[in-house]
């Protein structure tokens, strides 16, 4: 799968390194790109690629928190919960985003869309509270600012779950073992 | 305002762009290095301007470079340079700032360092959360490649450099030096035992130079305005222009370029507004959330390594986090022990168990539900958690007595002071330098575990319970905040 999808790209990564295994980490953000999370699938694969062990390449993903071994929603929300955050009001901030979601930290909304996440000090304390959504960052985060973009993100992976699953089929694995959702 | 050298094109983003950045003077410094100085030179301009490390520890920039072994005692090994940009310490969110809004500059204080250590690869290590700017600098370095900055034979001197964009993926460890190579290496971010520092067994166990985004940026000006210049900001013992970055309860919070030095009332007051709605401050963490707190009435300092040193606490990262009135101190320290609790990588396992250990109790306190007893035994678990010997031990300044038996502090540190400088101690004659040279070893001594993890939270732990004291025995004794509202802590 990743070989597949990324067979023009890897060999490119690696030869970044000195050392091949130094790719892990650039390896495994394109493998989650692909799912959405890491699957034993892509562990093993990365590991075939860069003569690693497949325990070993979990071992690595599970040591960051931006990895998921677990399927995550069509978008991660994480909120920074860290002391400047706080202090901007990312308690409220977090608790309105179960509210409106249904969901607690570390859940998935039933339809797929969202999954949500307390998170660590983001790195941008000037523009508190910060939420992170995918790979963006929203900044000076009010209620307003959170239904919008609840909102906007809502409708694009409405867009795209039509997409993917239009990719799947003309791909012919939509049977792989990750769309097993609900 | 003063002028401003490394955020000078804050908030706009033309300096992304290499035309605009070379009308502008960019990549003029690195030309000069490479036309007229040899490398030895450069790290003895560095060396000479006293730019101090600006990612948390202050170490003077040219002292490390110059640590590189030279080219015959490394037997043919390659040097590389690794730009810490992992800035991942609560409250400090100045790199970000120079990534984005001028990556040139940082990418020619890149090369002109690995220029000096005779460096040909470098790397920038960004946390993942920077996908953002770890795009604009794929960018920058891809235009300075094309423009012959990087690359083979730059600009026509012969010297070859290629860097490289690696992006982290979320773990505050991996700031720590031997964390983020572990991490560069394709493992686990998990640090290792010092010595050897990197200069001698860095990456791939080759010599290496780790320095932080800021500290890089400054080099280029320092190579360009000279050493007067550099020095004609702050203070003899650590000079130079300073990002401070602000949060909290300020009316303005955000960046401030300023010399090093300011004064903290003056940053707090002038430049980010005073306390939001007018109300009273209460207290200020004044270089990231690893320093310890500093009370309302502390902050008539100036914001550099000395002066902050000499009341107790650390410039650190500069990472200046305001706490008003409102806020429950004991909400705000279970905030961080959380942190670290979260974030600790569980090599050790007094570090592992100690800093869980210490957010449940810190958390419990700050929900009501503490018992009496708990401050004490917040202490005694802090002390536990960091190893080694207790700061208590040490006398609490020159000519003052111990706080152990003799039999004891001989036993810790026996073996790593010299022997007259024991003596001293002992003898209730330490001098100053005495003093520093034991605070020097702490984090050696700290041996059991591997890296100063659990001073960083020892130092928020002990500065708040001894500062606010009052406000936890409250908390303790009535099952209530003496504060009312303040802010609902995220996740207990
Ligand atoms: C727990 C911990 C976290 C750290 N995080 C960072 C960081 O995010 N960024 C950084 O530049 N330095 C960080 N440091 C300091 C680095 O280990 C190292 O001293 C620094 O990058 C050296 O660069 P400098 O001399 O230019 O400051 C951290 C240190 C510790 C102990
Ligand atoms: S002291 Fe803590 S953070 Fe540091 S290496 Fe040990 S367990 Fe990891
Ligand atoms: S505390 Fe939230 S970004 Fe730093």
């Amino acid at each position: 799968m990743l070989r597949e999808k990324l067979a023009g790209e890897i060999q490119g990564i690696i030869e970044r390194y000195p050392e091949k295994r130094s790719a892990v980490l650039p390896l495994l953000e394109k493998a989650q790109e692909l799912q959405g999370h890491l699957t034993k699938e892509l562990l093993e694969e990365i590991g075939e690629v860069l003569d690693m062990s497949a325990p070993e390449v979990y071992s690595v993903a599970s040591f960051y928190s931006m990895f998921h071994l677990e399927p995550v929603g069509k978008n991660r929300l994480y909120v920074c919960r860290t002391l400047s955050c706080a202090l901007a009001g990312s308690g409220d901030l977090l608790s309105a985003c179960e509210k409106k979601l249904g969901i607690g930290e570390g859940e998935t909304t039933e339809d797929g869309q969202f999954s949500l996440f307390s998170f660590e000090c983001l790195g941008s304390c000037g523009t508190a509270p910060v939420i992170m959504a995918n790979r963006e960052y929203h900044e000076e985060m009010d209620l307003a600012k959170l239904d919008a973009l609840l909102e906007r993100l809502s409708k694009e992976t409405a867009n795209d779950v039509v997409e993917q699953s239009a990719v799947n089929e003309r791909s012919g694995e939509g049977d792989s073992p990750d769309s097993r959702e609900p | 305002m003063s002028e401003k050298y490394l955020l000078r094109y804050m908030g706009q983003t033309d300096a992304q762009n290499l035309d605009y950045a070379l009308e502008h003077g960019a990549y003029s410094a690195l030309k000069k290095v490479l036309s007229e100085m040899p490398p030895g030179e450069v790290t003895g301009l560095v060396k000479a301007a006293g730019l101090r490390g600006r990612g948390g520890a202050g170490f003077p920039a040219g002292v490390k470079w110059g640590f590189i072994p030279s080219a015959e005692k490394r037997g043919g090994k390659p040097v590389y340079l690794v730009a810490n940009a992992d800035e991942s310490e609560p409250g400090t969110f100045k790199d970000r700032a120079i990534m984005t809004y001028d990556p040139h500059l940082f990418i020619e204080g890149i090369a002109i360092s690995s220029y000096a250590v005779d460096a040909h690869q470098a790397f920038i290590y960004i946390r993942g959360e920077f996908h953002q700017e770890s795009l604009i600098l794929e960018r920058a370095v891809a235009q300075a490649y094309q423009a012959g900055f990087l690359g083979k034979d730059i600009q026509g001197s012969g010297f070859d450099l290629d860097l490289v964009v690696h992006r982290g993926a979320g773990a505050y460890i991996c700031g720590e030096e031997t964390g983020l190579l572990s991490s560069l290496q394709g493992g686990r971010g998990e640090p290792r035992l010092k010595p050897p520092f990197p200069a001698v067994v860095g990456l791939y166990s080759c010599p290496t130079v780790v320095n932080n985004v800021e500290t890089l940026a400054c080099v280029p000006w320092i190579v360009n305005r000279g050493v007067d210049w550099f020095r004609s900001m702050g203070p003899a013992s650590g000079p130079g222009p300073k990002i401070y970055c602000v949060s909290g309860h300020v009316k303005r919070p955000g960046l401030y370029e300023l010399p090093m030095g300011v004064s903290l009332r003056e940053l707090i007051y002038e430049h980010a507004g005073g306390i939001r709605m007018d109300r009273k401050l209460k207290a200020v963490i004044p270089g990231g959330s690893s320093t310890p707190v500093l009370t309302a009435d502390e902050i008539d300092v100036n914001m550099d390594f000395d002066s902050l040193g000499k009341i107790g606490t650390m410039l650190g990262s500069a990472g200046v986090i305001v706490m008003d009135e409102t806020t429950c101190m004991a909400k705000a320290l279970a905030n961080l022990t959380y942190f670290y609790a979260h974030e600790s990588c569980g090599q050790c396992s007094q570090c592992r168990q100690g800093t869980h250990w210490i957010d449940q109790i810190a958390s419990r306190i700050a929900q009501g539900r503490g018992n009496p007893g708990d401050i004490e035994k917040l202490y005694d678990v802090v002390r536990r958690t960091r190893g080694g010997p207790t700061i208590e031990m040490i006398p609490a300044e020159p000519g003052a007595t111990i706080g152990c038996s003799p039999e004891l502090f001989r036993e810790e540190f026996g073996t790593v002071l010299k022997p007259e400088t024991l003596l001293r101690i002992l003898d209730s004659e330490a001098t100053e330098e005495d003093l520093g040279a034991v605070t020097g070893i702490m984090p050696r001594m700290a041996g059991q575990t591997i890296c100063v993890l659990p001073m960083a939270v020892a130092a928020p732990v002990e500065s708040f319970l001894t500062k606010f004291r009052q406000e936890f025995d409250y908390l303790i004794e009535n099952r209530k905040s003496m504060v009312e509202g303040g802010f609902e802590l995220a996740s207990a």
